[in-house]
């Protein structure tokens, strides 16, 4: 469960930055914004100006004071220096410290407090500190339900990292959830993985594999407002469709949905590949045989409307003509009587 | 034997066969072609329409329930008309149709002067109900195979279900061309029946329409109602009739032509430049 001996953290193996370690976390969130934050979530917000400290660390902000009583959760004891416009320089960048403390207030960690993942004194060294934090997700999340406190997880957090979907920044677990301290449960509007966002956060890398998606049924349903419909996450959370085998096919049996056992459903799914299109004619016997098929069908249709309109024209065309013999026919006619009446 | 005077072409089975048919054709494409085109604004309509999408799918598959229903009733009467030694065989088609479809086109471009004298059914009647045989058999198989993917795939290959899905949504979308623009021509939008027919109503139609379009078999049945004036086959087909209709087509007024003329050729060119982009991809 504990990430730290697996992740390179290339800008600091010097070990020269010791500690300010609330800087450690700050940075984390800056390093991997991920698309989450291209995406408008709130965030850390990078600021600089009147805290600015020098690079000694911590001991500047101490300056800046600190709020009333320690809170057992530590939280407004360290929001009184960190919500504030806090910076530092390290090896000449400037890193942010601050927290916005209402989005992190608001957010489900906001009720934890800070300790819980930075520890009860954070400010012991920063490559502590940051490994700390980024493996403190699976201190809670991995392998627990959460159905008698925060938010339901459907499915669980694997152990081992080395199985999820994306193990690495700048997607690991903030990169798709969001920074850290402004996290946002995936019901909210304002989740990269809310039902309503998702298919298009995950495309922005997996483009071909979102537009087969939109183009399949699923997609279909998901687009015309289906709930039932899987969008990404519903098969690919954490770890892929094929490992995770029977937990999505269980999803999957439900009503006007699919019927049967899981295991057939999960069988289904292992037996050949998904998010192919009629144009992927160069992806084995999956695409080829529909771009045989979306090719003849083309081709009936086109050959089908050609027959229609070309005797819908052509009878038209004749009725026209049999139209203008009949009207002069008449008017040859009305002569003839007006001429007898004459006569 | 006057103008007015009109015969049974259709029995009521066969008019509730129709009805049936053209019920649940209507409601499955009206619930199935959101499912093709989501991207579109009037897909979302349509879906809201029924109330959501598990509305939509779910009229969808009664539809198809209603669907696959009126093929067993059709199969019912067929194996009936069978045992009973009446089958009708004049729907298949024969070499016959093929030159009946050369003189008619031949004659549409005034190349010869009379229309081929069509039988029971006209070469386009065949062409439609092999079409509906063929698009229910295939529709019918593909969506057994999209609704149930997971018993489909044990004993078929897992490409076949990606076949019945573009196969699927394509015969839909050939389906409804066909029958936007063949069917809903042949019997509301040409000039000779216009409005349109009412042959699928009360099964009659009127001898003098029955003269115009099927001409081989209004000289049978006059030659049956008056057997002794009935002229010998060979004569029959130069000597016209034994009544008094009128020779050739109904007119109609030319406004209805040019606006019909102009609506049909925009909707083939529109398909044109819609699909042929596709085709080249």
């Amino acid at each position: 469960m504990r990430l730290g001996p697996r992740r390179r953290i290339p800008f600091l193996s010097s070990g020269a930055l010791l500690g300010a370690g609330v800087a450690g976390l700050v940075l984390a969130a800056l390093l991997h914004p991920g698309p989450a934050l291209a995406q408008g979530t709130t965030g850390a917000r990078p600021a600089s100006g009147p805290g600015a400290g020098s690079a000694s660390g911590y001991a500047t902000a101490a300056g800046v004071g600190a709020s009333g009583a320690v809170a057992a959760a530590g939280g407004s004891d360290c929001l009184g220096c960190h919500a504030r416009p806090l910076t530092v320089t390290r090896q000449g960048r400037t890193v942010t410290l601050t927290i916005d403390s209402a989005a992190y207030e608001a957010s489900p960690h906001g009720q934890v407090g800070c300790v819980l993942c930075h520890g009860p004194d954070p400010h012991v060294g920063l490559q502590q500190v940051r490994a700390r934090a980024l493996s403190a997700c699976g201190d809670c999340h991995a392998g627990h339900d959460f159905s008698g406190g925060i938010q339901t997880v459907v499915s669980a957090v694997p152990d081992q990292p080395g199985l999820w979907v994306h193990p690495a920044p700048p997607l690991d677990c903030t990169g798709c959830h969001g920074p850290t301290h402004a996290v946002v449960p995936r019901s909210d509007p304002a989740s990269s993985l809310n039902r309503a966002n998702v298919v298009g956060f995950c495309g922005s890398c997996h483009k071909a594999e979102a537009d087969a998606y939109l183009l399949s049924f699923h997609g279909s349903a998901y687009r015309l407002g289906s709930t039932a419909a899987p969008a990404c996450g519903d098969c690919h959370a954490h770890l892929p469709p094929v490992r995770r085998g029977g937990q999505v096919a269980a999803g999957c049996v439900r009503p006007l949905c699919h019927s049967g056992s899981g295991t057939a459903l999960a069988n289904l799914m292992a037996s050949g590949a998904e998010h192919v299109t009629p144009l992927d004619r160069t992806k084995g016997v999956d695409g080829l045989a529909r771009w045989v098929t979306w090719k003849f069908f083309l081709v009936l249709i086109l050959l089908n409307v050609t027959k229609d309109g070309t005797v819908i024209a052509f009878d038209l065309a004749c009725r026209w003509r049999q139209a203008g013999r009949e009207r002069s026919r008449e008017k040859i006619r009305e002569g003839g009587a007006r001429g007898r009446e004459r006569a | 034997m006057s103008e007015h005077d009109e015969t049974l072409r259709f029995s009521l089975e066969a008019r509730l066969q129709h009805g049936l048919l053209a019920v649940s054709l209507a409601v499955l494409l009206l619930t199935g072609l959101p499912i093709k085109f989501a991207t579109l604004p009037w897909a979302h309509v349509v879906t809201a329409f029924f109330g959501g999408f598990p509305a939509l799918l779910s009229a969808h598959f009664a539809a198809a329930a209603l669907l696959a229903g009126v093929a067993v009733f059709y199969l019912v009467t067929l194996i009936r008309a069978l045992v009973r030694g009446r089958l009708d065989f004049s729907i298949v088609p024969r070499p016959s149709d093929f030159v009946d479809f050369g003189r008619h086109l031949a004659y549409l471009i005034g190349l010869r002067p009379e229309r081929p004298r069509f039988g029971k059914f006209t070469w386009w009647e065949k062409f439609e109900f092999w079409a509906v045989v063929w698009g229910t058999t295939l529709m019918g198989l593909s969506g057994l195979i999209l609704a149930f993917p997971e018993r489909a795939s044990s004993f078929l290959p897992r490409w076949v279900v990606g076949v019945a899905r573009v196969a699927h949504s394509n015969e839909a979308l050939l389906a409804f061309l066909a029958v936007v623009i063949g069917h809903v021509f042949a019997v509301h939008l040409s000039p000779h029946v216009f409005p349109g027919s009412t042959v699928w109503w009360n099964g009659r139609i009127s001898l003098a329409q029955l003269h115009e379009d099927h001409a081989a078999l209004y000289d049978l049945l006059a030659a049956a109602r008056t057997p002794a004036a009935a002229p010998p086959p060979a004569a029959s087909r130069a000597s016209a009739s034994p009544v008094a209709v009128k020779a050739g087509p109904r007119v109609a007024d030319r406004t209805l032509i040019a606006v019909e003329l102009v609506v049909f050729l925009g909707l083939v060119a529109a398909v044109w430049v819609g699909l042929v982009p596709y085709l080249l991809k």
